[in-house]
């Protein structure tokens, strides 16, 4: 009996080990892999081409994220997982790289003197909830953070205040709990506070019927450590109940136009990132809203993943927003896809994480 | 390559051991020798020159000490040959990944040889025995490069000695017993490491992570806690995949980990972790520098802590813990007296005060950790001891609970009767678990020579 259990381990074993190695080569796309791990020691590329390629990730990833958590880590790829919510913590060392991009800013306002230019740095979740995140996780005080980008901008920028009134209503469901990303209502409260800033009269929320548009959305958070432990999030829209001021919207990318009649993208919900719904999400470089407000300014949005929450808000005063994202301009200026001088008013409109990282300022600044 | 990583766990292992099954018993030491090649050529090719050298050394000295066992001058010649080239192998090539090599500066210039810090060992042990007529040199060169490069030992040992496995190397036969033991200890080993060891890291980089100028004295001393824990389960956790795999090709190594907890010395604690390597320092440096009684401590102790890192805080911690075991043999007697149970907290504090000094990471963070267990940060407001303690205890009490010996006393008593019938199960869920953990975080093997 002994013998027949020790031949079925091993082979078991050895069976299960030879399934998943042929799985994984089966999977590779083997004339693609030569390309991409090209340069590597070859040592370094086999062991990177098992990881990359093994079946099923996801999966392992459920299991794995389970048992860290159970066995009481709290932070699984850099995401703190909180009793209710994941957190993307943004390290003080990661905050030591601003001032590239605040040049880039003052540079651009330098560039263009007539315009008038608003910068919005929103802190991110890290910061909101920072009181959850223990003591010896280095998250650092985007409040300080905030406040330190907008004293190295140029003084003719207007600065937009979205800390306070996030932290002043945290309890609320301004952002994402499996997301890196703000809610509309967390973009619909700042927009309150700042519009009046803007020269702008604010509708009241009375205006809007809200909409749930998806109720179990899990975020590029819950994809990147596939923790089940924290609720679904849900999508919600604010609808003007005296109609839309969109008249059209426009996208462009990697030289593929789109339209759309609304800024909300519905066949986004059956993606794997719902978060396209609000204007594609991060997918598009170019994204022109125009509204029947024919009369009022055009805007211009230098962009970050947030402002496809809270753009919507604005196109009730604005004849045209167009919003850029500079990580998509691949080196290309930001001239050319879109002219500031055909703009009346810029924004810079960043989360404190993607300012920080500034991927594709290069391109403002040429 | 090492042991812990999905590469070997599904590509390597699968490959060697169905060429190893395929050749005839009496081709196998090639196999492994070859093996042992693969395993050091992965990290740099002039890896496997290394290893190369090191066994023609260990064969050639062999064979000519063996040729003049009868002229000691010229024997003991060639025997300071072999170890002379073994350890300036050691001394430039090997080095651990946990504190950078601020021992020898020189070794920077150098790559890191995988497996150099055991198979150096090897070659030495080869010819010193043969050298003390403990056996005689072997002439197939094959069995010799294969003991010296033995494959499952070359990541972190444990170090052998060539007729603890001569016999089974003329002809290992695979056993259907000894493949499915292997395959259970191999996957528990591989747990240990991936999944107990590397939480520990997690928790003590979140507290080294405060840094030693911050932290309070009670976080201070569960970050050296935990560190030490974490050193426990790592060699452990290699040194029964390393024991499993040679299970599997047919080796039965002997035991060569005992849990440290519930030591009454702190000698034994440290011994016991790594048993392989304290009787090859007793064995040749410690014996033949009898009558020396001090050089010779102090001589094992600083290559105890070069073995596990060319670095200035493992030199520190040796010594430290030589200083400690010289003072409990001091006060053997009256240290008797004592109850039992405060005599193990006697040699938990001491274990943890030597690891202190290691805690920090590099040397200097490493003694400022140590000022900190000692109050060096008064003013101190964090207070995170409880927050650690209270969120990973569902990882610190199973790993306390293994560190003692009442897993080992548990399963000795009844595991035989429960275990053959489970071990399809228990293989599977190890082995799932283990590749859930291997695929969605980085690797982290700090103690692979």
């Amino acid at each position: 009996m002994k013998k027949i259990m020790d031949c079925i381990s091993a082979a078991l074993f050895f069976m299960l080990l030879f399934m998943f190695a042929l799985a994984t080569i089966v999977k590779s796309d083997l004339s693609q892999t030569a390309q991409k791990y090209s340069g590597m020691p070859a040592a370094r590329a086999a062991e990177s081409f098992a990881a990359d390629n093994f079946p099923i990730p996801g999966n392992w990833n459920v299991i794995y994220s389970a048992t860290a958590i159970m066995m009481g880590q709290k932070t699984i790829s850099g995401v703190f997982v909180d009793k209710d919510r994941l957190i993307d913590v943004i390290t003080e060392k990661e905050a030591e790289s601003y001032t590239d991009q605040t040049e880039i800013v003052n540079s651009f306002a330098q560039k263009y003197p007539d315009k008038t230019i608003y910068a919005m740095v929103v802190p991110t979740a890290s910061g909101i909830y920072s009181a959850d995140i223990p003591e010896f996780d280095p998250a650092v005080d985007q409040q300080k953070l905030i406040d330190d980008i907008y004293f190295a901008l140029d003084g003719r920028i207007i600065t937009l205040d979205a800390y306070n009134p996030l932290f002043s209503l945290r309890d609320e469901y301004v952002y994402f709990r499996t997301d890196s990303r703000w809610t509309s209502l967390g973009a619909f409260l700042v927009y309150g506070r700042v519009a009046p800033r803007m020269g702008l009269e604010p509708l009241n929320i009375s205006n809007y019927d809200i909409e749930y548009a998806d109720r179990s959305f899990y975020g590029d958070l819950y994809r990147k450590i596939r923790y089940g432990g924290v609720k679904a999030d849900t999508i919600n829209v604010f609808r003007n109940k005296y109609g839309s001021y969109v008249t059209g919207v426009a996208a462009s990318a990697d030289g593929q136009e789109f339209d759309s009649g609304s800024v909300y993208f519905r066949q986004a919900l059956s993606q794997q990132d719902k978060y396209a719904y609000f204007l594609g999400g991060d997918y598009f470089e170019k994204v022109t809203v125009t509204t029947s407000n024919t009369s009022a300014p055009r805007l211009l949005i230098i962009k970050g993943d947030y402002a496809n929450c809270l753009a919507p808000f604005l196109t009730p005063h604005y004849s045209e927003i167009t919003l850029v994202d500079p990580a998509r301009l691949d080196g290309r200026p930001l001239s050319e896809i879109a002219d500031p001088t055909q703009y009346d008013q810029v924004m810079f409109l960043f989360d404190a994480e993607d300012f920080l990282r500034g991927e594709g300022f290069d391109g403002i600044a040429k | 390559m090492t042991l812990s990583g999905i590469f070997f766990l599904y590509f390597a292992l699968p490959v060697f051991m169905a060429v190893y099954a395929v050749c005839r018993p009496h081709r196998r030491a090639a196999v492994i020798a070859a093996g042992g090649v693969a395993v050091c050529a992965w990290g740099s090719l002039w890896g496997a020159l290394l290893l190369t050298l090191s066994a023609a050394a260990a064969y050639t000295g062999g064979i000519l000490i063996n040729n003049f066992k009868e002229k000691r001058g010229i024997s003991k010649l060639i025997l300071t040959v072999c170890c002379v080239i073994n350890g300036i192998i050691f001394l430039l090539f090997s080095r651990s990944l946990y504190s950078p090599p601020d021992m020898i500066p020189m070794s920077e210039k150098f790559f890191r040889a995988v497996g150099a810090s055991v198979y150096t060992l090897h070659s030495i042990s080869y010819c010193a025995d043969i050298f003390r007529g403990r056996y005689a040199a072997q002439i197939r060169f094959s069995e010799v490069f294969a003991f010296v490069g033995f494959m499952p030992c070359l990541n972190c040992g444990p170090i052998l000695r060539y007729d603890e496995i001569s016999e089974t190397l003329d002809a290992p036969k695979i056993r259907s017993d000894l493949l499915a033991d292997g395959i259970l200890l191999y996957l528990y080993g591989l747990s240990e490491k991936i999944i107990i060891a590397d939480r520990l890291a997690a928790l003590q980089e979140e507290i080294r992570s405060m840094g030693a100028e911050r932290v309070s004295a009670p976080t201070a001393w569960l970050g050296a806690a935990v560190f030490g824990a974490w050193f426990c389960f790592e060699l452990s956790g290699f040194f029964h995949m390393a024991r499993g795999f040679a299970l599997m090709l047919g080796f039965e190594l002997k035991k060569c980990y005992i849990p440290p907890l519930g030591s009454y010395e702190l000698k034994s604690c440290l011994t016991g972790i790594n048993p392989s390597l304290s009787e090859w320092l007793y064995d040749y440096i410690v014996l033949p520098l009898k009558g020396k009684a001090v050089p010779a401590a102090l001589a094992a102790a600083v290559a105890g802590g070069l073995w596990y890192g060319t670095s200035r805080s493992f030199l520190v911690w040796s010594v430290m813990a030589a200083a400690v075991i010289a003072l409990e043999t001091l006060l053997k007697k009256p240290l008797g007296y004592l109850p039992k149970v405060l005599r193990v907290m006697l040699v938990i504090s001491a274990a943890v005060i030597c690891g202190g000094v290691l805690s920090g990471g590099s040397y200097e963070e490493g003694i400022l950790w140590l000022g900190a267990m000692f109050g060096s940060n008064p003013t101190s407001t964090e207070n995170t001891t409880w927050y650690f303690l209270r969120s990973y205890a569902p990882t610190l009490i199973p790993a306390v609970l293994l560190l003692t010996p009442l897993p080992e006393k548990f399963t000795s008593r009844f595991g035989q009767q429960f275990i053959p019938a489970a071990r399809p199960a228990i293989i599977l869920a190890l082995l799932i678990l283990c590749t859930s953990f291997m695929l969605s975080e980085p690797q982290m093997a700090e103690f692979m020579f």
